[in-house]
């Protein structure tokens, strides 16, 4: 035996240390020796033969011995130097494979076999006349059913699958000329007659499809073909599928390739598909045969589809017209518009008299016959026109011509057998049909190729074809506009009008805005009218929003329609101006009015961005007229809230992926998302005024039209709320600094305008983007503008701006700090400010409001509770904790007012310092909160105020950039929710006593239910002791939800106190004048949950008893509480 | 078993009027008014207990009162589920809302003065077998559901029914009535006719 690794290979099993890498490098070294020539493939199998040759029985060995072989050819970097070394190797593995002596053992080892063939025949040196050689030995496998092949493993057939896809792709003309197709396929089809695996299905399925699509066969070689996939359709796979497994959707498309490989298949396709359609069958069979079919007129020629098209429309039309699952009717307009859509290529000769146009007539007279004689078909025949109407030019055409002139007389008479409403629904089928063209029209010339097969038609006869369809559209032109227009003036002036007529007429109205060059020159006139519809108030509201939904789809596709027409028509029709205030809740006419115009502009101009620029745009000139005559902060404030409903309406609707969607004035320097719309309302809303006693200047308001009526409240919240949507948006701007087109988030207008400035500019945080010129005047004043005692009342208005755009700042984004103001300074400002009693504040809930918000932002995000003011040697929370220290012990007098701000800061400041989890401070700040509890004047506020802890803010919350720790629940409730009850239990007085349920109240509304199971015998006896509080219903009511939410989880506790339970909520619902309508109705919940959770047993011998109490209930004064009541009697009543 | 009505007609139950419908239709609407929400709404900070002045959301005063009528006694037996088809009394036109009568006390200061309730149902068929048992259902339904203070009686609609007079004395007949009602397998029927007003 020469030194080929044979032999090593061999005993390398008997290897006990590190056996894998032994016969690793045996392999890796017999392949070099290959590569280099040293070692070739005769004398490999020659020192082979004794371990898998004929004379060896040990089966083992022989399997042993063969596995050498592709691991060789694996591993080999070059082929071998001659084509006769490949051969020789090719035809000794074809011998085994045959094994026509029928050696035993060389039925072993048939895997390897076909991983050397696979290597083999994608080699350069492959003898391409042996192609016919390995086909002919796999097939030997199945060759007179002996059932070698099908009793492989699936993975080795899916192996010799594989070699016979090479053959076919590589070695076509060998194959075909010694072979010969047929009896290659003959082969392939007893190889596969009996193939169910899934994995092998996938291979031979491609197999069968490129062979009939790409040999040319005899007719019984196509027969063959077809006989060997036809058995699978359509094709079910069990239950268990692997990972490795192909998806049955992808097994289903290759299986539908098949089919459609070859015309020859058609006659058989289509008998067998059209034949099947109707058989009682699952649902998944008859979608599969519609899909096929649909497949099928997709890709065979005309030429066999004409042959089958009648009987194709014959079998369709039954499943549209009758049929009564959606899906089955889709797929069927589907296959519909497929057969014209191949017909109508122009790949075939056709011209108007040929067969096409006969039997596209035939069909659409039928289904104008059909549509009008009776109603029920109406809409199945829409659909069918707007099928073949959409598949070409040619198709459309025809219809119109054959059906338009017979609807329109329809539609004109009287008394006709269909409504007009389903005829409406058949002129906007057709009119459908003729967008959907322009629409793939203009697809097809965007992406034409010259010479491409897939584009048959030349652009110039598209062109042709275009001109045609106009100008047969346009005969109808005058018809179509008389009965849509006098179908709307007719929806408009009946109220009665069915609603679906007056969708559909709707629906035609935007078609023909739609449809190209029919009604250009009416296009406006039609947009006016629906605006009109949406304006008019004696329009029904349904028509309304029909008519509403119809202008955003037009404002979509035709933005100058909005710009140029509707918005003018919207604004017109505002009111000029609007006398006298509103009452607190019930808003005069003319604001409603003036609402319901601007929010359907809202609805109509967030569809884009241009349209959304143009509607600001307009608002804001309406601003300017409307603030030009007196009295008008009303109307003002209306329009402020809907430029900040637009803007809101708009930014939500922005698509996530990043855009180039900046407009911005490219001489204005303040520039950033909505800049454009932001600006000029803050430059008409904030200005630079002097104190009318006093000196200095101060950034606040400007009047709305003289010093009688200032902006207020509500104008200063608005444009806060739109300086933030603006500074949170997620605009994205493409990288000016990057080669290639990347996108970056866009800078904020804080960020934006203060790099702008000159350096030494104090931060627009702070100036509010006043101009330099304005700056100069403030200059002097300039360190005192948080100073608000000083400042009129307006000053703290304009603050909340500050406000605002703290909290759009994101603290991680280092480009946005650092923040240009002395955050110790404002934050201690504002905490002066929160507690101070100046007459001002009472008349302004936002100034209070946007101090306490400003001084939680500042805390949350920017460490203000640690920092210290500039003049100041203490930091902001020992300022604060000093004033409540200094109320508490005595040692400073203050009024009732002024301790109430004391603990409501500290509150909120407790709040901000707790969602961020500083620890330290936060102990101490809640720590002053539990002693406030106890203050005889103020404990029950200062307990109530526990709810502003971790109740959802409309300040502090991750949109803003906060940081919102879940922990600080579980931590709250550890550092203050223990120790209520603690100090609930140890206090005498009676007021103390609820003030501590009160405060317990404001943390266990908002901590999770598990938390409380977990510690329930500590909380129970004060949840219920809180159900009997009197002076705090939100807190009776908080105690009773959690009752309720604790039923399921904690049973056992539950059926501990069942009888408190059931006393107390008895007595809520006993005496509705003392238990608010919410904890009347909680705690009849609490009594029916009862049922659910708790043991029969235990509730039986209270039931009577119960019952009569919810008897009492059932005469609440509250109805939904009497509906409470009966639902729980019903529950208790069938307890047994 | 074969159906007294193996094809009853059936409404719409959106077209069925209903107290729970009107608040749900007039949430939606509420919702709708982008502008006018936040030129009429609230304050978000309205938790705040040093914001609010002291209030008070107890029924101190009369204004929320809310008295039982005629829709609200047609919601409590509107869902009773039909014993031969899964569909509602209400669906079916068995029980009507101007079929619901209710007579108001005649002396109303008196703490004990009854009110009476008149339910006349409408079998989806002369010769409906069930008529009673339907009757029996929507009587304990308002018995529960009721304050003692109301009397309730159920009848056949006059010429609804080939044995309405047979029908009607059972149903007013309060012995034969309790009497039933100690039937374990009747009250079976009942309790699920009246499954799905225990719905929420």
């Amino acid at each position: 035996m020469s030194n080929t690794g044979v032999q090593e290979w061999m005993v390398a099993p008997s290897l006990k240390d590190d056996r894998n890498s032994a016969e690793q490098d045996i392999v890796t070294k017999v392949a070099e020796s290959c590569d280099a020539g040293s070692i070739d493939f005769p004398t490999l199998i020659k020192d082979l033969e004794p371990y898998v040759g004929t004379e060896q029985e040990d089966l083992v060995v022989v399997g042993r011995g063969m596995a050498l072989l592709p691991l060789i050819l694996d591993h080999m970097k070059a082929e071998p130097r001659t084509r006769q070394d490949v051969q020789l190797l090719v035809t000794y593995l074809c011998l085994r494979l045959k094994n026509e002596s029928e050696v035993s053992n060389f039925r072993y080892g048939l895997d390897q076999i076909a991983d050397c063939l696979l290597i083999l025949t994608k080699w350069k040196k492959f003898v391409p006349s042996d192609s016919v050689v390995v086909a002919k030995s796999i097939f030997s496998l199945a060759a007179g059913k002996i059932n070698t092949f099908i009793d492989l493993t699936p993975s080795t057939r899916l192996k010799f699958y594989k070699i016979i896809w090479v053959l076919v792709e590589n070695y076509e003309r060998p194959l075909l000329r010694d072979m010969g197709g047929d009896s290659f396929v003959g082969g392939l089809v007893e190889l596969s007659e009996l193939e169910k695996s899934a994995i092998c299905l996938k291979d031979l399925f491609a197999l069968y499809s490129k062979i009939g699509k790409a040999w040319s066969l005899t007719p019984d070689g196509y027969t063959q073909l077809w006989d060997c996939f036809i058995r699978y359709f359509p094709i079910t796979l069990g239950a268990s599928q692997k990972d490795d497994q192909p998806k049955p959707e992808e097994l289903k498309d290759l299986l539908r390739q098949c089919f459609t490989a070859n015309d020859f298949f058609g006659k058989a396709a289509f008998e067998t598909l059209l034949g099947n359609i109707d058989a009682d069958q699952g649902a998944n069979k008859k979608k599969e045969i519609l899909l096929t079919l649909d497949a099928c007129v997709s890709t065979y020629s005309i030429k066999t589809l004409l042959e089958w098209s009648s009987k194709i429309w014959d079998t369709i039309k039954f499943e549209i017209w009758n049929g009564e699952n959606d899906e089955f009717i889709a797929d069927a307009l589907h296959i519909l518009n497929g057969l014209f859509s191949t017909l109508s290529r122009s790949d075939w000769s056709w011209d108007e008299s040929t067969k096409f146009s006969s039997f596209i007539d035939g069909v659409v007279k039928e289904i104008f016959d059909r549509l009008s004689d009776m109603q029920r078909y109406v809409a199945g025949s829409a659909r069918m026109l707007l099928a073949i109407g959409s598949s070409s030019s040619l198709a459309l055409r025809l219809v119109m011509k054959q059906t338009l002139p017979g609807i329109i007389s329809m539609a004109q008479d009287d008394h006709a057998k269909v409504s007009k409403k389903s005829l409406f629904s058949v002129f906007n089928a057709i009119l459908q049909a003729r967008v959907d063209l322009a629409e793939e029209a203009r697809t097809y010339e965007n992406s034409y190729q010259e010479g491409s097969p897939e584009f048959h038609q030349t652009p110039q006869s598209r062109a042709q074809d275009e001109h045609n369809l106009v100008q047969d559209m346009i005969r109808f032109r005058e018809p179509l506009s008389d009965l849509y227009l006098g179908a709307i003036s007719e929806v408009k002036s009946d109220a009665d009008t069915d609603s679906a007529l007056a969708t559909a007429v709707v629906q035609g109205l935007v078609l023909l805005i739609r449809v190209p060059n029919l009604f250009e020159e009416e296009k406006r006139s039609i947009l006016q009218i629906l605006n009109q519809s949406t304006l008019d108030d004696s329009t029904s509201a349904d028509l309304q929003s029909t008519t509403l939904s119809a202008i955003r789809e037009i404002a979509t596709f035709d933005p100058l329609g909005f710009q140029e027409t509707t918005l003018p028509q919207f604004i017109k029709r505002l009111p000029e101006e609007i006398i006298g205030e509103d009452q607190s809740d019930v808003p005069k006419p003319e604001s409603e009015l003036a609402m319901r115009y601007l929010e359907n502009l809202g609805l109509i101009g967030c569809t884009s961005l241009k349209n959304h620029d143009e509607l600001q745009s307009a608002l804001i000139k309406k601003f300017d007229q409307t603030r030009a005559r007196k009295g008008q902060l009303t109307y003002l404030n209306i329009l402020i809230a809907a430029a900040r409903r637009a803007l809101g309406l708009f930014d939500s609707s922005l698509p996530t992926s990043p855009c180039d969607a900046r407009i911005s004035n490219p001489l204005d320097e303040r520039r950033g998302p909505y800049a454009h719309i932001v600006f000029p309302f803050l430059d008409r809303i904030i200005g630079v005024s002097q104190p009318a006693s006093g000196s200095g200047s101060y950034i606040g308001l400007q009047n709305s039209f003289d010093d009688s009526q200032p902006f207020d409240d509500f104008t200063v919240d608005m444009l806060g709320q739109m300086i933030t949507t603006s500074m949170t948006s997620e605009f994205y701007e493409l990288d000016q600094t990057s080669s290639e087109m990347t996108y970056k988030k866009t800078e904020n207008i804080l960020q934006s305008f203060d790099r702008s400035q000159p350096e030494g500019t104090p931060s627009a945080l702070q100036t509010l983007f006043r101009n330099q010129e304005d700056l100069a005047i403030v200059k002097d004043s300039f360190a005192s503008q948080f100073d608000f005692d000083k400042w009129p009342l307006d000053r703290v208005r304009a603050a909340s701006l500050t406000t605002a755009l703290l909290a759009g700042v994101n603290p991680k984004d280092k480009s946005q700090l650092p923040l240009g103001i002395h955050v110790g300074d404002v934050a201690a400002a504002m905490i002066k400010g929160s507690i101070s009693r100046n007459e001002k504040f009472s008349q302004s809930r936002l100034a209070k409001v946007s101090m306490l918000s400003l001084l939680q932002l500042l805390v949350n995000k920017f460490g203000a509770a640690s920092q210290h003011p500039s003049t100041g040697d203490i930091s902001v929370l020992q300022i604060m904790l000093d004033l409540v220290d200094g109320q508490a012990s005595g040692k400073i007098n203050y009024i009732s007012e002024e301790v109430e701000n004391i603990y409501r800061t500290l509150a909120y400041f407790s709040a901000a310092s707790l969602a961020a989890y500083s620890a330290e401070s936060a102990t101490q700040l809640v720590e002053r909160m539990l002693s406030g509890v106890t203050l005889p004047n103020y404990g029950q506020k200062v307990a109530q105020s526990f709810r502003l802890l971790l109740a959802p803010s409309p300040i502090l919350n991750k949109q803003h950039f906060c940081t919102i720790r879940p922990l600080r629940k579980g931590r709250l409730f550890d550092m203050a929710g223990k120790r209520l009850i603690e100090m609930w239990r140890s206090e005498s007085s009676p007021e103390t006593k609820a003030n501590c349920l009160v405060a317990l109240a404001g943390i266990v509304a908002y901590i999770d239910a598990s938390t409380l199971v977990e510690n329930i015998d500590l909380v129970f006896p004060a949840f219920l002791e809180g159900t009997n509080i009197v002076s705090d219903e939100w807190a009776k009511a908080t105690f009773i939800q959690t009752i309720h939410t604790l039923v399921p989880l904690a049973p056992k506790t539950i059926v501990s106190h069942l009888d408190s339970i059931i006393n107390r909520m008895t007595l809520r619902t006993r005496y509705p004048k003392d238990n608010s309508p919410k904890c009347r109705v909680m705690a009849l919940e609490v009594l029916r949950a009862l049922v659910a959770h708790v043991d029969k047993g235990k509730l039986i011998a209270r039931k009577f008893l119960l019952i009569a109490e919810v008897d009492v209930a059932l005469n609440d004064p509250s109805r939904e509480v009497r509906s409470k009541a009966a639902a729980c009697k019903i529950a208790w009543f069938n307890l047994t | 078993m074969e159906l007294d009505n193996a094809n009853p007609t059936i409404v719409n139950p959106s077209e069925l009027p209903s107290y729970r419908e009107r608040r749900k239709i007039k949430d939606e609407s509420r919702q709708k008014q982008g502008i006018r929400q936040l030129f009429m709404g609230k304050s978000s900070y309205a938790i705040d207990p040093f914001y609010l002045s002291d209030y008070s959301d107890t029924d101190s005063d009369d204004s929320n009162v809310e008295p039982i009528d005629e829709q609200e006694i047609y919601d409590l037996i509107a869902p009773i589920t039909d014993p031969e088809h899964p569909f509602s009394l209400a669906s079916l036109g068995v029980v009507k809302l101007e079929d619901v009568h209710l007579g108001s006390p005649t002396d109303p200061t008196k703490a004990a003065a009854l009110s009476h309730v008149l339910v006349e149902l409408t079998p989806t068929v002369t010769h409906c077998s069930l008529a009673t048992v339907i009757g029996l259902c929507v009587r304990v339904r308002l018995d529960q559901a009721l304050p003692p203070s109301f009397r309730v009686e159920v009848k056949i609609k006059s010429g609804t029914h080939n044995q309405s007079e047979e029908v009607n004395k059972q149903l007013a007949d309060k012995e034969r009535v309790a009497a039933a009602l100690e039937n374990a397998q009747l009250m079976g029927v009942l309790r699920n006719m009246m499954k799905t007003c225990l719905e929420p």
